[in-house]
C-alpha cells in the first residue's frame, strides 16, 4: 500500500467513523421549562400553587400560568396572585428563579384520602395533575401531653422520645412544633426547629431534639405526612431508571402535585424542676 | 516449564477538598495483589500438525484495606483478604489444511476449589497469503477474579489502576468472544483491522445509584450483584515509515453495555470513537514527535430540568432554600463534549550527546497543547454565597444554580534530562 493510499484510508476511516458533529450539550437546559409545586393541606380551605421558570434568571418575568383545582364535585380556579413572602403553602419561594404564587379559595376544606385533579396551561402548553391526599400520621406516644424539664441539655436541645404510626400512603414524615414563647417583653407564637426534621416512615420510634428557646412555655408537637408523589420527586435525582409519577403531566412542565395531613398534636409543657 | 511470581502494592490517601491547604485525611487505603504461577507445557510436532498440552497452577491473593471518613462517598470502608487457587489443564492442536489455510482448536479445563470446574474451548481458522493474512476465531474463558472498581463513579476516572479480588462464590465470571481479523504489509506500510463481539457473564457489578458523583469508587465484589456485559467493535491500526519519518495510528469504534438487575445501560467509560495518530521525525540528531487524540465524549445522563422542592413543613419553611432536584433523561444517554488532545515533544539524540556506552539526552514535551478541557463529568450544584434566611429573599441574594464540567489536565510542559553511564 502506498503512502498516499494509507493516508487516504486513514482519512476515510476518521471521517466516516467519527461523528464529529458536536453532540448536544448534555448540560444545556430549556429556558421555557415551567416548574410547579403544589401540596394540598388537609383541613385547609385554600390551595397554593407555586409556578416558576427554574432555568431563567431570578429577575426575569415569571411564567404565565393558569390552573384550576378539581375536587369532589367542584372546581376552584387559582385566581389570586399572592405575595411570595407568605410562603405559598411551603413551596420553594426562596429559590433563585422568577416565580409566581397562585391561590385558590376552595368551597370546602381539603379532605384526607380524597382524590383531586389539576388542569392548567403554561407557556409550554397544557398540563394536568392528579393526587390523593394521604391519611394523617399518628403520634402513639406521648399520647397527649409531654412535660419538658426547664433544664436544657447541653447544646440547647431538649429531647422528646416519640413513637408513631405512618399510614401506607404517606411517603415523607416531617416533624413540627408550634411554640409559645414568653418573657417580660411579651408573648409570641413561633415554629421551633425539631431534629430530625424528617422521620423514617419504615420505623416507628425516634427521639426528637427541640431547638430550645429559653422563653419556651408550652407548645404543640405534631407530624406532617406528605404523599408519595412528593416523596418520589425528592428522590428523583438518584433514580437511573424510569421515574415514578410526581402527579404532574405535561410537555415542559415538571414538579409535583400531592397532599399532606397533620397528626393530632401533642401538648408540650415546660415545667420547673422540683 | 515456567514459574513466576508477581506482586502489585498500592497505597493512597485522600485529602479534603474543602480547605486549602487541606487539613483532614478523608480517605486512606492500600494493600496488595499477588499471583504465584507454575505451568508445564509440552509441544509435539507431528507431520499432520502440532499438539500442545500442559497444566497450570495459579494462586491469586488480594489483600485490601480501605478507610474513609463520613464526609467521603468515594469508599465504604472495608477490609478484604482472600485467595483463590486455579488448577488447569489445556491442550490444543494446530493443523495446516492445505494451501495457505490452517486451523487451531483446543480446550482448557479449570478447577477453582470451592467454586466450580469450567471448560473453555476455542477454535481458529486462518489464512496466510503472500502479503496479507486473515483469521476468524471463537473462544470462551473464565477467571475467578473481580474488580473492586465501580466504573460508574467519578472517582474511577482518577484511579489509574485496577484492583482485583478473588471471587468467593460461584458462578465464575466468563467471557465468550468471536473475532475476525485482517492484516496486510506492503513495503513500509502495515494495516491491521479486527472486529469482535463479546459477551461477559456473571460479572460482579455494583447496584446503580444513578449519579456518578454519589457512586462509591471501590467496594467489595462479594456484596455486589451478578451482572453482565456486551461489547462489539472494530479496531484498525496502521503504521508507515520512510527515511526519517514514521507514523502510527489507531482507530476504534465500539459499543458496550452493562446490565445490572433488569437495567441495561452504556457504561460511563465507553467512548464510541477513538482516533490516535502519532508521528515522529528524526533530523539533525533530534527527534520531533507529535501525538494527536480525538475521542467521542463519555456517556452522561442529559439534563431535563433542574428544579426546587419546597419543604412543605411549617417548621422550616422560612429557613431553607429548598432541595435541589435534578431530573435527567435516559441514564448515560447523552455524551460529554469530545476529547481532543495534541502532545508535542523534542528529544536530542545527536552524537554530541552520546558518550561511549552512555548518553545524555535532554527532552522537552508539551501535553495537551491547546489546553482542551476534555471533561470527565457534568455537575449541577446550588451555590450559596450569601443567604440571610427569611429577612432577605434568596432570589435577591447570592444563591445560584451552577452547571459546570469537570475538566482534565490543562496544558503541561515537561523538561527533562535522561542519561546513562
Amino acid at each position: 500500500m502506498s503512502a498516499r493510499g494509507l493516508v487516504l484510508l486513514a482519512a476515510t476511516v476518521a471521517a466516516g467513523g467519527c461523528d464529529y458533529v458536536a453532540p448536544p450539550d448534555p448540560l444545556e437546559l430549556d429556558p421555557d421549562v415551567v416548574s410547579i409545586a403544589i401540596v394540598l393541606a388537609a383541613g385547609q380551605s385554600e390551595a397554593f400553587l407555586l409556578a416558576g421558570h427554574p432555568h431563567r434568571a431570578p429577575l426575569d418575568p415569571p411564567p404565565d400560568v393558569s390552573a384550576t383545582l378539581l375536587g369532589p364535585g367542584w372546581e376552584a380556579p387559582f385566581s389570586d396572585t399572592m405575595d411570595l413572602e407568605g410562603g405559598c403553602g411551603g413551596g420553594p419561594t426562596d429559590w433563585p428563579m422568577p416565580m409566581v404564587c397562585l391561590r385558590a379559595p376552595l368551597p370546602e376544606a381539603i379532605r384526607e384520602r380524597t382524590a383531586y385533579k389539576l388542569e392548567g396551561v403554561s407557556p409550554k402548553g397544557p398540563f394536568t395533575g392528579s393526587t390523593v391526599v394521604p391519611s394523617a400520621p399518628e403520634i402513639v406516644s406521648p399520647s397527649d401531653t409531654f412535660r419538658l424539664s426547664a433544664t436544657r441539655d447541653s447544646g440547647n436541645w431538649s429531647r422528646i422520645p416519640i413513637r408513631y404510626r405512618t399510614p401506607d400512603d404517606v411517603g415523607t414524615l416531617r416533624t413540627e412544633m408550634l411554640a409559645v414563647l414568653s418573657d417580660s417583653a411579651g408573648t409570641e407564637t413561633r415554629w421551633l426547629r425539631v431534629w430530625p426534621p424528617i422521620l423514617q416512615v419504615a420505623v416507628s420510634a425516634d427521639t426528637l431534639h427541640i431547638d430550645r428557646d429559653e422563653r419556651l412555655q408550652r407548645g404543640w408537637l405534631h407530624l406532617l405526612g406528605i404523599g408519595w408523589q412528593y416523596t418520589n420527586f425528592l428522590e428523583a435525582s438518584d433514580r437511573h431508571d424510569r421515574q415514578p409519577s410526581f402527579g404532574i403531566e405535561g410537555e415542559g412542565v415538571y414538579g409535583y402535585f400531592d397532599g399532606s395531613a397533620r397528626s393530632r398534636p401533642v401538648n408540650v409543657i415546660v415545667e420547673d424542676d422540683p | 516449564m515456567t514459574v513466576g511470581h508477581s506482586r502489585f502494592v498500592n497505597d493512597f490517601i485522600g485529602l479534603d477538598d474543602i480547605n486549602w491547604p487541606p487539613i483532614d485525611t478523608i480517605l486512606a487505603g492500600g494493600g496488595h495483589m499477588s499471583e504465584d504461577r507454575a505451568d508445564v507445557r509440552v509441544t509435539w510436532h507431528a507431520a499432520r500438525g502440532t499438539v500442545t498440552t500442559g497444566g497450570q497452577v495459579i494462586r491469586f491473593e488480594g489483600d485490601h484495606d480501605f478507610w474513609s471518613s463520613e464526609v467521603s462517598d468515594l469508599i465504604i470502608p472495608f477490609t478484604l483478604r482472600a485467595s483463590q487457587w486455579r488448577i488447569g489443564a489445556f491442550g490444543n492442536v494446530a493443523r495446516p489444511l492445505g494451501g495457505d489455510w490452517s486451523t487451531r482448536a483446543g480446550i482448557r479445563a479449570d478447577h477453582f476449589p470451592g467454586l466450580a470446574t469450567t471448560l473453555s474451548p476455542f477454535a481458529e481458522l486462518s489464512y496466510d497469503g503472500s502479503w496479507w493474512s486473515a483469521r476468524i476465531s471463537a473462544a470462551r474463558s473464565h477467571q475467578a477474579v473481580a474488580s473492586l472498581r465501580n466504573e460508574e463513579s467519578i472517582g474511577a476516572s482518577f484511579l489509574a489502576y485496577d484492583l482485583l479480588a478473588p471471587v468467593e462464590r460461584a458462578p465464575v465470571p466468563r467471557n465468550t468472544e468471536i473475532s475476525i481479523g485482517w492484516e496486510g504489509t506492503r513495503g513500509a506500510s502495515r494495516l491491521r483491522v479486527d472486529a469482535y463481539a463479546r459477551k461477559m457473564e456473571h460479572l460482579r457489578l455494583p447496584p446503580l445509584v444513578g449519579d456518578p458523583w454519589k457512586e462509591t469508587t471501590l467496594g467489595e465484589p462479594a456484596l455486589r450483584e451478578l451482572g453482565s456485559g456486551t461489547a462489539r467493535g472494530v479496531e484498525a491500526s496502521w503504521s508507515w515509515a520512510r527515511g526519517p519519518v514514521s507514523t502510527v495510528g489507531t482507530y476504534r469504534w465500539s459499543r458496550a453495555t452493562r446490565t445490572v438487575g433488569e437495567f441495561t445501560f452504556v457504561p460511563r467509560f465507553h467512548r464510541a470513537h477513538e482516533l490516535e495518530l502519532g508521528t515522529a521525525l528524526e533530523t539533525g540528531g533530534s527527534t520531533w514527535s507529535a501525538r494527536f487524540s480525538l475521542r467521542s465524549g463519555q456517556p452522561v445522563t442529559p439534563l431535563l430540568a433542574v428544579l426546587p422542592a419546597g419543604r412543605h413543613g411549617t417548621g422550616e419553611t422560612h429557613y431553607s432554600i429548598g432541595d435541589l432536584i435534578v431530573l435527567g433523561g435516559g441514564y448515560n444517554a447523552g455524551r460529554l463534549p469530545r476529547y481532543l488532545r495534541l502532545d508535542l515533544g523534542w528529544r536530542r539524540w545527536g552524537d554530541a550527546a552520546r558518550s561511549g556506552e552512555g548518553f545524555v539526552a535532554p527532552f522537552v514535551s508539551v501535553s495537551n497543547v491547546f489546553s482542551a478541557p476534555n471533561v470527565l463529568a457534568g455537575e449541577v450544584r446550588l451555590r450559596i454565597d450569601t443567604y440571610d434566611g427569611p429577612d432577605r429573599p434568596v432570589r435577591e441574594s447570592g444563591v445560584t444554580v451552577e452547571r459546570s464540567y469537570l475538566p482534565q489536565m490543562p496544558m503541561l510542559a515537561f523538561f527533562g534530562l535522561e542519561f546513562r553511564f
